[in-house]
């Protein structure tokens, strides 16, 4: 009952005319932005969080919420037309979509794509509704060391499942953490690691190591590839899809869903992972597995289903627990911290408007999309041929801005120029900046529940493995790292992360 | 011997694991009961410098030197940098247009097949977009021009 109230006081706060349009504006730049091939939903978020400064906290997070799952429909637009996917996560669509487009069905394919992601949207939405009070519950009961040890969970978990080899992605989260302690350490005062500078004294700026690891990055990667090949576009007739295909349909929706929500909970799993597990699924349990590949529905309804339940899920541990389990979700905390509001389960009871006026939007955004969507297809498909020496200025002329209005300071530039060289450095060396910037994040809230833990417990380290909870967090996150060096599973993730590249 | 990507990663850990745990060293450690700033500093770099040292002897197998040499794109890397540098010198003393104008304009070699109207274009558009965004819509004070 209580939390039927929420929903509806939630509704109150996103159903204004300025919240709508921060969701109208979200949703419209998310789908584009998934439409163009170059720029992601993280390089869009880690330039606006400087805009954000300016914004109200609801508005602004209801916008940068409708970027983040925008960006799934936009992908699979031109996945299905093109065979480019916009981001990661659509290159699952890409194989039978595409098909489907090649022989005439692109109409019906995007319609599942796009009812496939509503469903799946509006699915995640209640998840975080029905698991947000129990959760926040569970988790104000925590202390100092189940604290500390879910952050350990987080960590290694989002190491053991990121891309590449995991012993690099923890020395990532390792650096990460490294660096987040640049700055003053709030017991002591001491300005740690600051080599004088008083430009760092009080830490380095989030949206500094954003920017750089993300957006400068990102820039110097694209151009750093070579051409792709010529776009050739399928043409979209009647978008109706037939009684056949939504009978194939629907339980690969309700699949693909689920495990979208699975993996969108799991720290370090994302939309990308959910949707080719949901297409292998599918494959696997089809009666007709030689279809999948050749434009069989079933193989662009699982992993558009997934890829959204898996990008509403994953705001579920980062609102209410306040542990990001993906970059982007990082970069939203980032956005939360800035407006100088502290994540975490106290959110929910401190700052209720926000929460639910975020998961209220949600709903509307998913709704937004889908009327967004279907009539304005060919403006993304025509939108594909910006060419990328016009976006990269733009993203430049952005961030290099944006990173001057946060402090006045020069030295962030030259930072963020920095973190740039950095984050191609690992992209070169076989690294996932996730994992740094997650290191980064959560580092100085990962010793402060050491230094509390141990202060309680009278400097008794065993107090991590006493108490139950953070047992059980310690060995899951063993558990992790333990499974990640069995060979026939790695074998596996190699595999996926293989496919997706391809 | 060739560099192999395991190898040169796991330097760069152990570079900044040790050199952290270093400099962590000359703050006050404390004890578990007491931390001082330096206790989980140099925890996390030796741990840090513990994974590169791992990970460098990986990349001294036989496995990781049969790799395919690292492709190091310098051009976009030095340009987008050296362009990034140049607005940060130059936003103070001379002004937002004239900081976009040379960013813009190093950065325009960075990618390929740009013509020069393209970019004459281009970098007014730019300077309105960014002028549009800050000045006007977020009301932040910044310096357009060099007088």
């Amino acid at each position: 009952m209580e939390t039927l109230n929420n929903v509806l006081g939630g509704f109150g706060v996103a159903l204004t005319l300025v919240n709508l349009l921060y969701c109208f504006v979200g949703v419209l730049l998310g789908t584009f932005i998934g439409v163009l091939p170059g720029v992601g939903p993280l390089v869009t978020i880690a330039l606006l969080l400087p805009l954000t400064f300016g914004l109200p906290p609801d508005g602004a997070l209801i916008m940068l919420a409708g970027i983040y799952y925008g960006a799934a429909y936009g992908g699979s637009t031109t996945a299905i037309l093109v065979n480019l996917p916009g981001e990661s996560a659509a290159a699952a669509t890409c194989l039978d979509g595409y098909q489907m487009a090649l022989q005439g069905r692109a109409g019906p394919a995007l319609a599942i794509a796009a009812i496939g992601s509503l469903v799946a949207g509006c699915f995640g939405t209640l998840l975080i509704v029905t698991l947000a009070g129990p959760l926040t519950r569970l988790a104000l009961a925590f202390g100092a060391p189940e604290y500390f040890s879910l952050m350990v969970l987080a960590l290694v978990a989002a190491s053991a499942i990121a891309h590449g080899s995991m012993i690099k992605a923890i020395g990532a989260t390792l650096l990460g953490i490294l660096f987040g302690m640049v700055g003053l350490d709030v017991n002591s005062g001491v300005s740690r690691f600051s080599f004088g500078l008083t430009g760092i004294a009080d830490g380095i700026d989030f949206v500094v190591v954003a920017m750089g690891l993300f957006a400068f990055t990102e820039i110097m990667r694209t151009l750093a590839e070579r051409n792709r090949g010529p776009v050739t576009t399928a043409k979209v007739h009647s978008l109706m899809p037939s009684r056949d295909d939504l009978r194939r349909s629907w339980k690969a929706i309700l699949r693909g869903t689920a495990v979208g929500a699975f993996f969108g909970i799991l720290p370090g799993a994302g939309p990308t992972i959910s949707a080719f597990s949901a297409y292998a699924l599918e494959k696997k349990l089809s009666a007709q597995p030689e279809r999948f590949g050749r434009g069989a529905i079933e193989g662009v309804a699982a992993p558009e289903s997934a890829n959204n339940a898996a990008a509403q899920a994953s705001f579920i541990p980062t609102l209410t627990l306040g542990i990001p389990g993906s970059a982007t979700m990082a970069l939203m905390l980032g956005a939360l911290m800035i407006q100088g509001i502290t994540p975490g389960p106290q959110i929910v009871t401190e700052h209720p408007a926000l929460f639910w006026g975020l998961i209220a939007s949600m709903f509307i955004g998913n709704l937004m999309l889908v009327i967004i969507n279907l009539p304005l297809v060919g403006l993304w498909v025509a939108m594909l041929r910006i060419p990328y020496r016009w976006l990269y200025p733009i993203v430049l002329t952005l961030s290099c801005v944006g990173l001057f209005t946060i402090n006045g300071s020069t030295l962030d530039i030259v930072f963020a120029a920095g973190f740039g060289l950095l984050g191609y450095l690992f992209f070169k060396l076989g690294c996932e900046p996730a994992p740094f910037i997650l290191g980064f994040l959560l580092g100085p809230l990962l010793e402060e529940n050491f230094r509390r833990a141990t202060l309680i417990a009278r400097g008794d380290l065993a107090v991590f493995l006493a108490r139950p909870i953070s047992l059980a967090f310690l060995l899951a996150a063993l558990g992790f790292a333990l499974l990640m060096i069995v060979p026939s599973i790695r074998r596996r993730k190699e595999q996926a992360t293989a496919e997706e590249e391809a | 011997m060739r560099l192999s990507r395991d190898l040169l990663a796991g330097l760069l850990f152990m570079i900044c694991g040790i050199g952290a745990a270093l400099i962590a060293q000359g703050y006050t450690i404390g004890t578990v009961r007491h931390m001082g700033p330096g206790y989980f500093p140099i925890i996390v770099g030796l741990l840090l410098a513990l994974i590169g040292a791992v990970l460098a002897s990986r990349g001294l197998t036989a496995a990781s030197r049969l790799e395919p040499a690292i492709r190091w794109d310098v051009r976009p890397l030095v340009l987008i940098t050296a362009a990034v540098l140049a607005f940060a010198l130059l936003i103070r003393p001379a002004g937002m247009i004239v900081a976009l104008a040379v960013m813009l304009g190093i950065a325009r070699f960075a990618g390929r097949n740009g013509s020069l109207r393209e970019f004459l274009v281009m970098v007014p558009v730019l300077v309105v977009m960014a002028w549009a965004i800050f000045v006007l819509g977020l009301e932040i004070p910044l310096r357009m021009a060099p007088w």
